[in-house]
């Protein structure tokens, strides 16, 4: 059975790509455009791996990270933030509301699925 | 695997599109005094989001000026710095560099970089200035990435007061964190049963960070004794720039258990490590807490076994709405494509309902009410279809608060922009033509309508003039107005020009002949020729490209008070309410928009004016009477407008009554153009195919006023 993963982007040519990306690697790929979205979809099924933007309308990545970590089925998911940011404020925020790692913004699709398949092989 | 980036193009470049509008909307809206801080929020997501895309797709330069632009953004939503006017200002010059930007990469022809360094630098000015004195000189890559960082090993010897207070340790590996990156090489062995440490290995950390050696050594210090450990610079790093190819960019925060080959390559070369080997740091991504891979390898295969059914039902509805947004972008041809065969089978439902109309209804019941039925359908599936391209007029309306901004600023001019009705819809192709026009409206309101503030206050108006844009529904039409409330046309000033340029005028004319002067070519009033508008080209453009979407402009003033200007468009471009009409053999279309009634004239009603032909006379207004035989040579038996029909059609304030046999009936014909599919023919503005398969001329009433005159 195919591996799923959540992404979660507020834009839709990143979202495009990355779910296109995955999908061709032979995953099962759904896709949130929000945090508030990302959320109500990964509670009405568990995902292999979280991919979240941090900057987003309704509910940005790190609330959302919070907010999974708090559901029992996301306690040990992979989530990786999708951020232009690298800096140290952004990784103590992540590291805090349990985010997994990381990858920077912009990332090309061999990047992404290098460490897809690192995560969840 | 390779992965053709260029497929995702469109998608960037109409998302960016979209990005760019909200932000200049935004910064126009934004109250620079107490600036809404969702507001602040959303203009710097559509940076960052702009950023993020153009990044990934290759768009280098539109990475640059948004990453600027984001820095800022990111102050001011932070309270670091404060919105003024001047910024604002800068801030829509950069989402103006942007859009140029964006459409050099649509059409495939970058732009010339100068423009870009140009408010990247003004950008950066700003930065500085509130930056005072330190850091920040260079806040594109303070924000994001440390300009320089090294790499230094840090040694702790085993001392006994560390192994029996772990929490030291514990607290100075958080310290560290809370500096770089730290990767642990080397840690004290533990053996025997005793547990006992070696206290012949130490630690070995590996800390990238940017904070300086003297630092790393105070922080240390309040923890562990000088003697106990070391500090020793290895190498500096400079980050590449994040746009960099070289950027690996992505990243783990902390150990992570990782596949098993690369778990082992990585035990050879760090001999004790916990497992975050050097190689994937550098790589730019990282994990912040130690992750089982049991989870991920588990849930697939504990789910089936426990209850089969309910994870696939859920996955099938999470994948249904995981296609997510609730609209789709599809290509105007298609649209246009389904419009047309719509209108096909409008047509086809026509002819099949004449030939119907022949068979008897007591026989053919039900194939009349199959026929009834299809009618039914056919106009609901058109109106749907119709729907596909209609667009909010805010599309158009969104522009102005720039262009009045931009403008009022150059003028000196207080000017508010009052807009109403912004989600009234129409037609797509009327939306992309009406918008020029209205900008020179507005544009000329501003420049020529609007006083200056002293002058207002002179006249006991406020300081502030006020455009109002409005627009509405009104039957068929849709009613765009452009208002102000200025100073209102100077109607000798108007005749004196007119007669200047030769125009024929007298002073008996209406007021409202007079203000419609001012769409003839050639006619400016403006004092004194500026920039902004009115160099005589433009109104009279502006009257014929509405003319030309099948429109009208109307023009109302009052001295003192303001100008307004009101334009009717049909709603849409592709079908037109008409009266049919015969003459002769032939079957016409008259736009039922320009009729204003319909007459069978007394003998009497018409008169005869030499050299003018034939007037005539209703409700105490003469009408030229324009017989539609002449016009088209067309030969008819009926040559006495007493014996055939009058219909009085009115066109850009203009009436004339149209001589026709008879009247047909009234009905929606689906619009052919004439001169794509034949040639341009004088008087007519198209055709349209009849419901017993023959074809029907649209005529074009302002034209056919014209030539009656």
């Amino acid at each position: 059975m195919a591996k799923t993963i959540l992404t979660v982007d507020d834009s839709p040519s990143i979202r495009q790509m990355v779910s296109f990306t995955l999908k061709s690697a032979g995953y099962e790929v759904t896709e949130a455009v929000d945090g508030q979205d990302g959320l109500d979809k990964a509670k009405l099924k568990s995902f292999n791996l979280v991919f979240t933007d941090q900057n987003m309308p309704r509910m940005d990545g790190i609330t959302l990270i919070k907010s999974l970590r708090a559901l029992p089925q996301y306690k040990a998911t992979p989530i990786l933030m999708l951020t232009t940011e690298a800096g140290e404020a952004m990784k103590t925020q992540g590291r805090a509301a349990g985010a997994t790692g990381w990858l920077v913004k912009p990332f090309d699709p061999n990047k992404l699925l290098e460490v897809v398949k690192k995560v969840i092989g | 695997m390779s992965i053709d980036m260029g497929q995702f193009y469109q998608t960037f470049f109409d998302e960016s599109a979209e990005r760019l509008e909200e932000m200049e909307s935004l910064l126009l809206s934004m109250d620079i005094e107490a600036p809404d801080i969702e507001e602040l929020n959303a203009i710097f997501r559509a940076a960052h989001s702009i950023k993020g895309g153009s990044g990934t797709f290759g768009f280098t330069d539109m990475t640059e000026v948004t990453h600027v632009l984001e820095n800022l953004l990111d102050r001011l939503r932070k309270g670091e710095m404060t919105p003024s006017e001047p910024l604002t200002d800068v801030f829509l010059e950069a989402v103006d560099v942007l859009k140029a930007q964006l459409n050099g990469h649509i059409r495939g022809e970058p732009t010339a970089p100068e423009s870009k360094d140009a408010v990247c630098r003004k950008l950066l000015e700003f930065s500085e200035t509130f930056d005072g004195s330190h850091s920040s000189a260079n806040p594109e890559i303070d924000n994001d990435i440390e300009a320089s960082e090294a790499i230094y090993r840090i040694e702790i010897q085993p001392a006994k007061f560390l192994l029996k207070q772990p929490a030291i340790l514990e607290t100075m590996i958080e310290e560290l964190t809370r500096q770089g990156k730290l990767e642990t090489l080397q840690q004290p062995v533990i053996k025997g049963k005793k547990k006992k440490t070696d206290k012949s290995t130490p630690w070995v950390f590996r800390l990238t960070t940017s904070t300086s050696a003297k630092t790393l050594q105070e922080t240390l210090e309040f923890l562990i004794p000088p003697k106990d450990f070391s500090i020793e610079h290895v190498v500096d790093v400079t980050h590449p720039a994040p746009v960099s190819d070289d950027d690996l960019g992505f990243g783990f925060f902390d150990d992570l258990p990782l596949p098993p080959p690369d778990a082992s390559t990585d035990e050879s070369v760090e001999t004790v490590t916990t497992g975050a080997p050097s190689a994937v740091e550098d790589t730019g991504f990282g994990f912040f807490e130690e992750l089982p891979l049991v989870p991920a390898a588990e849930a697939p295969a504990s789910r089936p076994s426990g209850k089969p059914k309910l994870p696939q039902g859920a996955s099938k509805t999470a994948a249904s709405s995981g296609n997510g947004d609730s609209s789709i972008r599809v290509s105007v041809e298609r649209v246009d494509q389904l419009i047309n065969l719509v209108g096909e089978l409008v047509i086809t439902q026509a002819m099949l309902a004449q030939t119907g109309a022949a068979l008897d209804p007591v026989t053919f019941e039900r194939l009349h009410a199959g026929l009834a039925q299809l009618e039914r359908n056919t106009r609901d599936l058109q109106e749907s279809v119709m729907s596909i391209r209609m667009m909010p007029i805010s599309f158009v309306f969104s522009r102005f608060p720039r262009v009045v901004r931009d403008l009022a600023g150059k003028l000196n001019k207080q000017v508010e922009l009052v807009t109403v009705g912004e989600t009234t819809e129409l037609d797509k192709g009327l939306i992309e033509k009406i918008a020029d026009p209205l900008t020179h409206l507005v544009r000329n309101s501003l420049d020529h309508g609007i006083e200056q503030p002293d002058v207002r206050i002179d006249a006991g108006k406020p300081a502030k003039g006020t455009i109002t844009l409005s627009a509405s529904h009104q039957g068929g039409n849709i009613v765009i107005q452009v208002s102000d409330d200025g100073g209102g046309l100077n109607r000798d000033k108007i005749l004196d020009k007119a007669r200047e340029r030769g125009l024929a005028v007298s002073e008996g004319m209406s007021d409202n002949e007079v203000w419609m002067l001012i769409f003839e070519p050639g006619f400016s009033t403006a004092e004194v020729v500026t920039d902004v508008s009115g160099r005589g080209v433009g109104m009279d453009v502006v009257k014929r490209n509405i003319t030309e979407m099948g429109g009208s402009v109307g023009i109302s003033s009052e001295a003192g008070q303001g100008t307004s200007i009101t334009i009717r468009l049909p709603l849409t471009l592709a079908i037109l309410d008409g009266m049919t009409v015969g003459l002769g053999d032939s079957l016409y279309v008259i736009p039922l928009n320009t009729i204003v009634e319909t007459l069978q004239p007394q003998a009497q009603d018409i008169k005869t004016v030499t050299g003018e032909g034939r007037m005539v006379h209703v409700r105490g207004e003469y009408l030229p009477v324009i017989a539609l035989h002449n016009v088209f040579n067309l030969a008819t038996d009926i040559t006495d407008p007493c014996d055939g029909v009058l219909v009085l059609i009115e066109a850009e304030g203009k009436k004339a009554a149209l001589f026709v046999d008879a009247l047909v009936g009234q009905q929606q014909v689906v619009i052919k153009s004439l001169e794509t599919n034949f040639r341009k023919v004088v008087g007519v503005s198209g055709a349209t195919i009849m419901g017993d398969g023959t074809v029907a001329l649209i005529l074009d009433v302002p034209t056919l006023i014209k030539l009656g005159q």
